[in-house]
Formats: structure tokens, sequence, C-alpha cells
């Protein structure tokens, strides 16, 4: 059904009619209402209904999973945190997470800097090989790193381990913090060296502190991409070196672990406060 | 003499750093992108087309039936996938933008958000609580008398397409949202007191300006998809499984990377022709705003 045969249509060179309100017109405008509230509908609850069973069931003190759950209670939080595996895959992945992503920053800041303020030639191809690991199939990427990794033997390598998730978190520094930085005017520092201020401190004082924000929210997007990293650590972390995410993973292939809603309400929770700080930090600059 | 030194000194006042000090600032991040960027991939190709037979390792992996079904998977559950991700992306983000009412914003906003905090594992985990033999969707679906008994929904297709579109939803509304609020919604108004219809007023105003920056989304969530390696792992089946899961086959179970690195490629170049479709139709500035 096309509208055309629905709308009057008016003749070249004649007078534009008022609105007409057909029957016709009435019938498609309901029903794209219609479809747009059925779609919408589905959507929402298509992204809901996941979450709130995870949550609910995490507050089950069933030893198997059942919806709804008999009994309510702490039950899986109380051993998740009496388990030692549960916690020092925790920790293991804070530790990799928060490192990584200080390296993806301690990398990516001087990087943008020479992307947006310097006359370096062949910006946009480094700015392509950064933002890659983002566009590139996943696991095309693994296996790459993984035959790397082979050669040099460096599995269950902390170091290369680490470098290889600050690449991974590269591209939000390079992303966030890029268009923090097209959006400041290079002037100002001008602006600080013609009051006296030397080139350092105008861009330490001035653009830096300015992009505090953005450095803020990349370090936080770095770490949460780290954090939840569950593809790469298969193919190169080796059978010792177990994150959160890999030992869900293993857990998910050969059963369902009720302590995990537990773990999974709880990290939800903490990235919720985390992420919207970032996203309110995004919005500063 | 004197007047020449002041000139030269007159040109260091600039606002951008000199050529040598952008080099200096970039190299820590070139020499890691070296070895961890360029140097994998440049490794990855050559196993590929190394032994045994070069370039002809491609067209030896692809005579087996079994790798170009797998292949068609991959590329054809991806292609199902964006498609209900773009259309109802789109939806959801077309309401974020023009609806009023504050509890429709709440209620979608939170539907986005909050699937965007759970780490990719626990969507997986969640869909496995949802759809395993006794899980709730079974479970409800017995219980309301629509079905006897528990069907199979774990390890098929449609867990793969439910559990891909999970994951991407959420990042594909994001930027679809930022390209509508480019534009501007009295057009629609504008459109429609000329006489057009709502349909029309969307499909001849809204559509046309939006389309670069939604064919951007597009391409991007069609690249993740494929190289997706979780959902299709842990949620499919072994009737029709994907690249991800013969990847993962070869290089624990079978010890070939070579193979694996066949494949590998062979994504490669399915997303390099899409990537290059995409930039040849929106340009560069579009797709990289539609990473986010």
């Amino acid at each position: 059904m096309t509208t055309d045969t629905l709308t009057p249509s008016v003749p070249a060179g004649t007078e534009r009619r008022s609105v007409p309100d057909t029957a016709g017109r009435r019938v498609l405008t309901h029903g794209l209402r219609a479809v747009d509230l059925v779609v919408r509908a589905v959507a929402v609850l298509f992204l809901g209904v996941p979450i709130v069973c995870v949550v609910v069931l995490s507050f089950s003190n069933a030893e198997v999973l059942q919806f709804p759950p008999e009994e309510w209670g702490l039950r899986q939080y109380r051993s998740f945190f009496g388990s030692d595996t549960w916690i020092d895959a925790m920790v293991l992945s804070f530790k990799l997470a928060t490192v990584s992503a200080a390296i993806s920053l301690l990398i990516g800041i001087p990087a943008v800097f020479a992307l947006y303020r310097s006359r370096l030639p062949l910006k946009g191809l480094f700015q392509a090989i950064g933002l890659s690991p983002l566009v590139i199939p996943g696991v095309a990427y693994a296996v790459a790193l993984y035959t790397l990794f082979v050669q040099f033997r460096l599995t269950s390598n902390m170091v290369a381990l680490v470098l290889t998730y600050a690449v991974h978190g590269l591209p939000f520094v390079l992303l966030i913090l890029g268009s923090a930085m097209a959006r400041l005017p290079a002037e100002t520092e001008l602006v600080a060296m013609t009051l006296g201020a030397s080139r350092p401190r105008a861009m330490v004082g001035i653009t830096l502190r300015l992009l505090l924000p953005a450095i803020g929210a990349s370090y936080i997007f770095a770490f949460i991409t780290s954090f939840d990293e569950a593809v790469l650590i298969n193919f190169l972390g080796g059978p010792g070196t177990v994150t959160l995410p890999k030992a869900i993973f293993d857990n998910v292939k050969t059963g369902l672990d009720p302590n995990i809603t537990a773990i999974a309400t709880l990290l939800m929770a903490g990235t919720g406060v985390v992420g919207s700080l970032a996203f309110m930090l995004r919005r500063k600059v | 003499m004197r007047q020449m030194r002041r000139r030269t000194r007159t040109r260091g006042w600039q606002s951008t750093f000199s050529g040598p000090t952008g080099l200096a600032l970039i190299a820590p991040f070139l020499a890691v992108a070296a070895v961890f960027i360029v140097y994998p991939f440049v490794e990855l190709l050559r196993t590929a087309f190394g032994e045994p037979n070069g370039f002809g390792n491609v067209g030896d992996f692809l005579k087996s039936p079994a790798a170009r079904r797998t292949l068609w998977t991959t590329c054809f559950t991806s292609l199902i996938v964006t498609v209900i991700v773009v259309g109802l992306g789109a939806v959801l983000a077309w309401s974020l933008r023009t609806t009023r009412s504050r509890l429709t914003r709440m209620v979608i906003a939170m539907a986005v958000f909050v699937p965007l905090w759970m780490g990719a594992v626990m969507k997986i985990y969640a869909f496995t609580v949802l759809l395993e033999r006794f899980g709730v969707v079974n479970r409800t679906l017995t219980s309301i008398g629509l079905i006897d008994e528990p069907v199979q929904l774990l390890r098929t297709q449609f867990a793969v397409v439910a559990g891909m579109t999970y994951q991407m939803l959420p990042y594909a509304v994001l930027p679809m949202y930022a390209v509508y609020v480019t534009i501007d919604l009295n057009l629609i108004q504008a459109a429609e007191s000329m006489g057009a219809s709502r349909v029309r007023a969307l499909r001849d105003v809204v559509t046309p300006l939006a389309l670069p920056g939604l064919l951007a989304s597009t391409v991007i969530v069609y690249v993740i998809c494929i190289g997706y390696y979780l959902t299709p792992v842990l949620l499919g089946g072994a009737t029709a499984p994907f690249t991800a899961s013969l990847i993962a086959d070869d290089i624990f179970n079978l010890f070939q990377p070579q193979q694996a690195a066949v494949s590998s490629v062979l994504l490669l170049i399915v997303a390099g022709i899409v990537i290059l479709g995409g930039l040849r139709l929106v340009g560069r500035e579009r797709m990289r705003r539609a990473l986010g």
C-alpha cells in the first residue's frame, strides 16, 4: 500500500488544499501509531525480561534455578561472597581492568594530542588503526592475537595480557577524548601563552584541565570493557588466568551456578553507577 | 640579522605541535599498535596463506561443503540480526527522540541502558536461564497451556538470533538517537501542513535525512555480528555452527590454527567489503560517529 494513492494528488499548477481529513489518512495514521506501539512494547519487553529474571532469581534461596522462586532470601549473595573461586576471579578482573585502563590513558592521551594538535602526517591512518579493534570481527582479532601469543609463548603472561587489554580499551580513549578535544578551541592555549604561560603550562593548565571529565569518562569505559572482556581471555589467558567473565563462560558451558545471578545483579548495579557517571562526565565537555 | 632571528621565532607561536613533536607524542601508541594490532594481522595472513598451499588454502577450505555452509550461516544469520536490530533500534531511538511522555521516555531509556550495564557473558547466562529445558520461557508456556511439554530453545538458531539481537540492540540505539537529534522535528509539521500524511512525512522527509546515519549503524552492527564469538558458541547448536564455533573447534580441540586463520581471514574479507561499501556510501565521519 503506497501513500500516494491515499493522499489526494494535487495536479501541478493548482493551489494547495488545506490538510484533508480523509478516512484513508486516518486509518494510515492510526495504523502507524498502532504498529509503533506494538514494536516499542515488544522491544522494551525483550530488553527488560532477561534482566528482571536475573535480578528476581538472585533473591531466591533455592539451590537450583527455579522461576518463580519458592523461597526468598540472600543465599546466592552469601554463597558468592563465601566462595574463593568467584572472589579470586573478581579480584583478578578488577586488577587487570584497573591497570590496563590506566595504560590505555597513558598511551591514549598523548596520542590524541598528536592526532588533533600536531602537524603529523598520516593522522587518518593512525586513527583508523587505533579504532580498528572496534570494527574488526572480534573472533578474527582473537585468532590474530592468538598467533602472536603462541609464537612468542606469551600465553599466561600477565604483562602481555594487560597490554592487550590496554589496546582493547584504547579506541574508547581515542573516540571520547578525541571528540572532546575537537570541540576545544586550540586558540585558548595561545591566549594563555600570550599572557605569559609557558607551552607545557598552557597545555596542562588549559587543555588537559578542560579535558579532565572526558579523561574520566574514557577511563571508565576502558575499565568496563576490560572488566567484561570474555573473548580474548579464552584464546590468550591459558588455564591459569581465570577472570570473572572467563569463570562465568566456563560455568555456562558446563551447568548453571545460581550464584551468577547474584554476581550479575551486583555488577549491574556497580556498572550502572559508574557508567552513568561516565555518561554525565561525557556531557560536560 | 636580528630581524631575521625574530621572524623565525614568531613561527614557533602556533597552536599545533610540529611533526616531530607529534611523532614523539604518538610513539607509545604506535609501538603498542604495531605489536598488538598490525603484527598479529600480518602473522594471521601469513598463517592463512602460508603452508601448505599459499593462496590456494582458501580455495581448499571452501571446497568443503561444511565450511561453505558455516560461512553462509554466519553471514546470513548476522544479516537477520542486523535487520531486526536496526528495525527495532530505529523505532526505539525515534520514540526517544519524539515522545512527549516522560514515562515513555524513562521506560525506553531504562530498557536501553540497563542491558548496557550487564557484561556480555552475563547476558548469555541470562538467556540460558530463560531458554533452557526447564527454564523460564518453557515453564511459562507450559503453565499457560500453549505447549504440552518443554520445547528445545537453547542451542538453536533462534537462541543465537535472540542472544545476538540482545547484545547489539542497546549499542545500536545510541548512535541512531544521535542521528535523529540532528533532525528538526518542525520539518514533519511543515510537511503535514502542506498536505503530507504522517507516513509520507516520515518517508519523504525524515528518512532521507536519517538514512546515511542509519546506514552507518547498519554496517557497524553487521560487522560486529559476524565476529561474535560468545553467543554462537554458548547458545548455538551443533546443527548449524557459526564460523566462531568452527574456529574454537580448530584451535581448542583439533589444534589446527592454520584452518582457524583461514576462517578468520574469510571473516575479515567479508567485514572489509561491508566496511568499504559503508565508507563509499556514507563517508568516514558518519562511520566514526556510528561507533559511539
